[in-house]
């Protein structure tokens, strides 16, 4: 017995659940009275008993009821607009073509990350050149051996300075030996 | 107004005759606004885009053949340019708060003076807008012309160069998205 009322008692939940997902589906139509009368009928016999739906109807039908109102609105723009459009109007005849407005646009305003980006980019490598040749101006990471003739100097591409220093420095130990 | 002076009167407006653009102006402004503001609950952004589509306007004029009427075409240029605004836009319109809206009774009556029906009708204003805003852009458009510009499904579909089927298709796309939304919207007002 016990069995046979939960049974039932699932129909009706069912049956109830059916209908509010009917009627939710049905809200926009029902509003414009779109189904059949009996499909209509029933949606009707629905929202008196189920607060919920009756509650998402109310909502719905509020909101749907703006955008009527506002069609039947005649909303007017402001006292100057005439003036004020003509004005403009006016404003963008005398706008004469100008190349460095335009650059500064293309650059600034419509393109402005790729700009940023590809000056970024730019920047990096101008910076990087920079430093690596005062570092290795810095460290003189070319050594000249004692050994090594005024040729090989030149092929090593040592600067006249270096090769002035090397020069002075065989005299001055030839001078010594003798 | 007849063939004859139609072609006059682009003429003159083709030629700068600040007169006549000066009537173009104040015939179609109020007209322009109210599709503009259809799209665009805010007062001051549509009136923006209001001038903006007369300056266009006025640049296209050279353009215009007259193959559809003068406010056809105008009305065209509105829709457009109202689209590329709310696609632009989108989330910058969302955070305007309530009192931005423009509820429906400051178009009609200016010196409205029931403050909770304006708040309500607010309120439904940007419950209607978020929930359009939510619908993919050929639906949003023909929603919007249809119920809330009027215009009928034939004008819909020679406004957008689209077949009378393909209008029906969409006006009835859009309902059942604008009810998912609003059932979702619904969910988040009532929580």
């Amino acid at each position: 017995m016990a069995q046979v009322n939960k049974f039932k008692s699932v129909k009706i939940l069912k049956s109830i659940l059916m209908n509010c997902k009917k009627t939710k589906h049905l809200l926009l139509d029902y509003m414009d009275k779109i189904p059949d009368q009996d499909v209509m009928d029933e949606i009707n016999s629905h929202l008196t008993h189920c607060e919920s739906c009756a509650s998402l109807y109310s909502f719905v039908s509020e909101t749907m009821s703006s955008v009527n109102a506002f069609s039947e609105s005649h909303p007017e723009t402001s006292a100057y607009f005439s003036s004020r459009t003509m004005e403009k109007i006016r404003n963008s005849e005398t706008r004469v073509f100008s190349p460095w407005a335009w650059i500064y646009n293309v650059l600034f305003k419509k393109v402005s990350i790729i700009t940023a980006s590809f000056a970024g980019l730019i920047a990096g490598v101008v910076l990087g050149v920079l430093f690596s040749s005062a570092y290795v101006q810095q460290n003189n990471f070319v050594t000249v051996s004692e050994e090594e003739t005024v040729e090989e100097i030149y092929v090593a591409g040592m600067s006249d300075q270096y090769f002035t220093q090397f020069f002075d420095n065989q005299i001055n130990s030839t001078d010594g030996n003798k | 107004m007849i063939a004859e002076q139609r072609d006059d009167y682009v003429e003159k407006l083709r030629q700068g005759d600040e007169a006549s653009w000066t009537k173009l102006i104040d015939d179609y402004r109020d007209k322009v606004f109210k599709t503009a503001l259809s799209f665009i609950p805010f007062a001051d952004e549509a009136e923006d885009l209001a001038q903006e589509v007369f300056i266009e306007v006025h640049k296209s004029i050279a353009g215009f053949q007259g193959k559809s009427s003068l406010s056809t075409w105008i009305y065209r240029i509105t829709v457009n340019k109202a689209i590329n605004y709310l696609k632009k836009n989108k989330k910058y319109l969302n955070a305007r708060p309530i009192e931005d809206y423009m509820a429906i009774e400051e178009g009609i009556y200016a010196d409205t003076t029931d403050a909770s029906a304006s708040i309500q009708q607010k309120e439904h204003r940007k419950i209607i807008s978020q929930a359009i805003q939510g619908l993919p852009e050929r639906q949003a458009t023909v929603f919007v012309m249809h119920k809330i510009e009027g215009q009928s499904y034939r004008e819909i579909a020679e406004l957008l160069n689209i077949t009378l089927s393909s209008v029906e298709s969409l006006m009835h796309r859009a309902r059942i998205t604008l009810q998912s939304k609003l059932i979702s919207l619904y969910k988040q007002y009532h929580k």
